[in-house]
């Protein structure tokens, strides 16, 4: 692949029209997202969040930045847990979800710990160290350049601080791997045409989870942008991975 | 994936849980950085704690290390409940540097880990919970899912027959359905199998407790 290209799925796309067409996916299901994530991962998908939580072992004088917060799940389950000095900034590149993600902190009674950023993870508009804790659920597959955004991450967060990074990843088990593509290929898209009415983007979520570097090569990649003490968690089979690494 | 490398992320959450609710055990921590190793030898587990802003990472291997623990998980639990590692003899070996060891296990004396009572939270995620629940539950419903789903394809499939244009909509070819048809009685087997695994284990811990 050459530099002016990257992948949108298993398609080749321009490099500047991953992000559009990304945005188009999240424009078309953020109505759904909740209920799909629910439908498609039999509720798991909690399970993976509250690990993801607890496993960030928020503080109460925390500054979190919640990357790809979409509906704002991850972020409304850490602000629970910070203080009235505590801080937590959802960001995302598709406005749509973060404005669900904003009116669900507003809802949850977070409004005075929360803020809101359209951001892109390439290029974060945040000043070096100001960040104790981060995380990105399910985003980080839909980033064009990972390298970039990791290093972006490591700017912004304080020495000390950690990373967690929940995402989609490459099942362990051999059977589970046969069922899971089947399911995913085969009943996923059917299933986000009847609930989402969409299929293809659907069909983009299976795919970009195929193209997304398993447990290993994401925490090298890790590794490369300067997160220390780096390792993975495998939740269901290795279906989801939890990375974490520190910056020191 | 070793039950060790399943354990270590609950393990973690329980003891920063602890350690975070005691103010002076995250102070005792403070500016302590290295390694320390602990061996449990019962189990023939090895891991590292290393403390960090929030309380302890643990990761897999005994190595690098500034000091090492060895002891039994009976051991780890006297510890954990604040007994002082000197008076434990040779319930416990120190290796390394033990001045820095007895610090780190200060921190977690002071917590005050009721790790009998905790032992649930940590393994309930393991072999309840990630195995029981979400392979059982979630593989479960994966497979009620694809039952209905895979009749469903079926009733539109012959829904497709029977119309004027066959061969257009979702229709699935037959060779496909049975493959996945197999794929979910094979994996129908092994939850079965995987359920009753982990209800022996639970009621092996019950006898225990």
């Amino acid at each position: 692949m050459n530099q002016k290209t990257t992948h949108f799925g298993y398609a080749e796309v321009d490099w500047k029209e991953k992000a559009s067409r990304v945005s188009q996916v999240f424009d078309s299901v953020a109505g759904r997202y909740d209920v799909m994530n629910d439908l498609m991962s039999m509720g798991v998908h909690r399970a993976w969040k509250r690990f993801t939580v607890d496993l960030a072992c928020v503080q109460k004088n925390d500054q979190i930045l919640d990357l790809a917060a979409g509906t704002g799940d991850l972020a409304a389950a850490m602000a629970a847990k910070l203080g009235p000095r505590g801080g937590i900034t959802l960001a995302d590149y598709n406005y749509e979800m973060l404005s669900r993600g904003r009116d669900r902190m507003i809802d949850d009674g977070f409004a005075g710990l929360a803020t809101s950023v359209q951001a892109d993870a390439e290029a974060l508009p945040f000043a070096d160290d100001s960040f104790d804790c981060m995380t990105i659920g399910f985003g980080l597959r839909n980033v064009r350049d990972k390298d970039k955004a990791l290093r972006s991450m490591l700017r912004v967060l304080k020495p000390g601080g950690r990373l967690l990074i929940l995402e989609f990843s490459k099942p362990s088990n051999p059977l589970l791997s046969k069922v899971y593509d089947t399911y995913s290929f085969e009943i996923l898209p059917r299933m986000g045409q009847a609930v989402a009415g969409d299929a293809e983007s659907y069909r983009y979520l299976a795919e970009s989870i195929r193209m997304h570097p398993d447990q290993d090569t994401l925490q090298n990649m890790m590794n490369q942008a300067g997160f220390e003490r780096t390792q993975y968690y495998n939740l269901t089979g290795g279906i989801v991975a939890v990375h974490r690494g520190y910056k020191f | 994936m070793a039950l060790l490398d399943q354990v270590l992320g609950p393990l973690e959450i329980v003891l920063n849980r602890a350690l975070g609710a005691s103010p002076q055990a995250l102070a005792d921590l403070e500016g302590a950085q290295e390694p320390v190793a602990l061996e449990l030898r019962d189990l023939g587990w090895a891991f590292r704690m290393t403390p960090v802003n929030h309380g302890l990472q643990l990761l897999p291997g005994a190595e690098p290390a500034r000091a090492g623990v060895s002891t039994s998980l009976v051991g780890l639990a006297r510890l954990a409940a604040g007994e002082d590692p000197r008076a434990m003899g040779t319930a416990l070996h120190l290796n390394g540097d033990a001045e820095y060891a007895e610090r780190v296990l200060g921190a977690l004396r002071e917590a005050r880990i009721d790790l009998q009572a905790e032992v649930r939270t940590v393994l309930q995620p393991v072999l309840g919970g990630q195995i029981g629940a979400q392979f059982g539950q979630g593989l479960r419903g994966l497979l009620d899912f694809g039952r209905s789903s895979v009749r469903e394809l079926l009733l539109g499939r012959a829904a497709d027959d029977a119309g004027a244009d066959a061969g257009g909509g979702e229709a699935a070819d037959p060779e496909q359905t049975s493959k996945w048809m197999d794929l979910v009685d094979d994996m129908a087997s092994a939850v079965d199998r995987l359920e009753a695994r982990v209800r022996r284990l639970e009621s092996a811990a019950d006898d225990q407790a």
